[in-house]
């Protein structure tokens, strides 16, 4: 009995937050216009730093280790 | 009630199944033409495989489903549109516009049940057009073992519309006689038990209307 019970609550409380969920869909759509112009500049401004990034990234790991030691660049020349 | 729409926000609920069967049901009392407004066209190809010339016609639906229904409502009572699986589709919309009864079938399984919460809106919507629209939910595929069969009743209840007293239950006939192009009503004794749960449903429905 308490396992129904739990599974009845669950599946009401469920279906009423879905409920909410269709009825908050369909509240106006003026609301979401104004937060999406206000968050434009935000995401055009992210992504530079975001490439800048990997940029630097890249050259730092290939240049550090092949160069450095002469036994390890001979193990590579050498695989099995 | 003239014109029944079988619409759902979800495939797989049984709109087809209930479609034929309720045609063919409802086909011993008077007459009724059936058209597949669903584009999958599950109810034609189901007409297709049948081999009984005397079987519900189905017919295709076209561009203008109100006309449609009044032209075929002058050959037939009663004229079953089975609708796609959304109520955003506009072939459902079109047709809850018209129609006399909405028929909703839902299963008793979470992800059904929240898909037929948002059915109440769209016949709501729908009233604004067609002030006598009714609509009734019809528990389907049933299996009294489980919890959430056990449930469904009271879940059901949640979505704001009348629902059926006569539930049908999960049954293998309902498939095996989709296979051989027939319905429940041609499979002789071993289609009885779901026969006798469907009739209840039609004179509900039939009754619904002169309530």
């Amino acid at each position: 009995m308490a396992t129904n019970d739990k599974t009845r609550q669950k599946l009401v409380d469920t279906m009423r937050r879905t409920k909410v969920g269709a009825s908050k869909k369909a509240t106006p759509k003026t609301k979401a216009q104004p937060k999406q112009e206000a968050s434009k500049p935000a995401p055009a401004a992210k992504p530079k730093p975001a490439v800048q990034k990997k940029q630097q990234a890249r050259p730092a790991i290939t240049s550090s280790p092949v160069s450095g030691d002469a036994y390890q660049s001979t193990r590579r020349v050498w695989p099995d | 009630m003239p014109v029944i729409a079988l619409v759902g926000n979800k495939g797989g609920a049984g709109k087809t199944t209930l479609s034929v069967n309720l045609a063919a049901g409802l086909a011993k009392q008077t007459s009724i033409a059936v058209v597949d407004a669903d584009p999958q066209g599950s109810a034609l190809q189901w007409r297709a495989f049948s081999e009984n010339e005397n079987s519900t016609p189905v017919y295709e639906a076209n561009e203008h489903l109100e006309a449609q229904a009044r032209e075929l409502l002058q050959d037939y009572q009663y004229v079953v549109f089975d609708c796609p699986p959304s109520v955003h589709a506009p072939q459902t919309t079109s047709v809850l516009k018209f129609s006399d009864l909405a028929l909703i079938p839902v299963q008793p399984s979470p992800m059904d049940l929240w898909a037929t919460i948002h059915i109440e809106e769209a016949v709501s919507q729908a009233r604004e057009f067609n002030e006598s629209l009714r609509a009734m939910l019809v528990i389907n595929q049933l299996e009294m073992r489980t919890t959430l069969s056990r449930l469904v009743r009271e879940a059901v209840s949640e979505i704001g519309l009348p629902v059926a007293d006569t539930a049908l239950r999960r049954r293998a006939i309902y498939r095996s006689s989709a296979l051989e192009g027939k319905s429940v009503f041609d499979m002789g004794r071993r289609g009885a038990d779901a026969v006798s749960e469907l009739e209840l449903l039609i004179e509900e429905i039939v009754n619904h209307g002169h309530e």
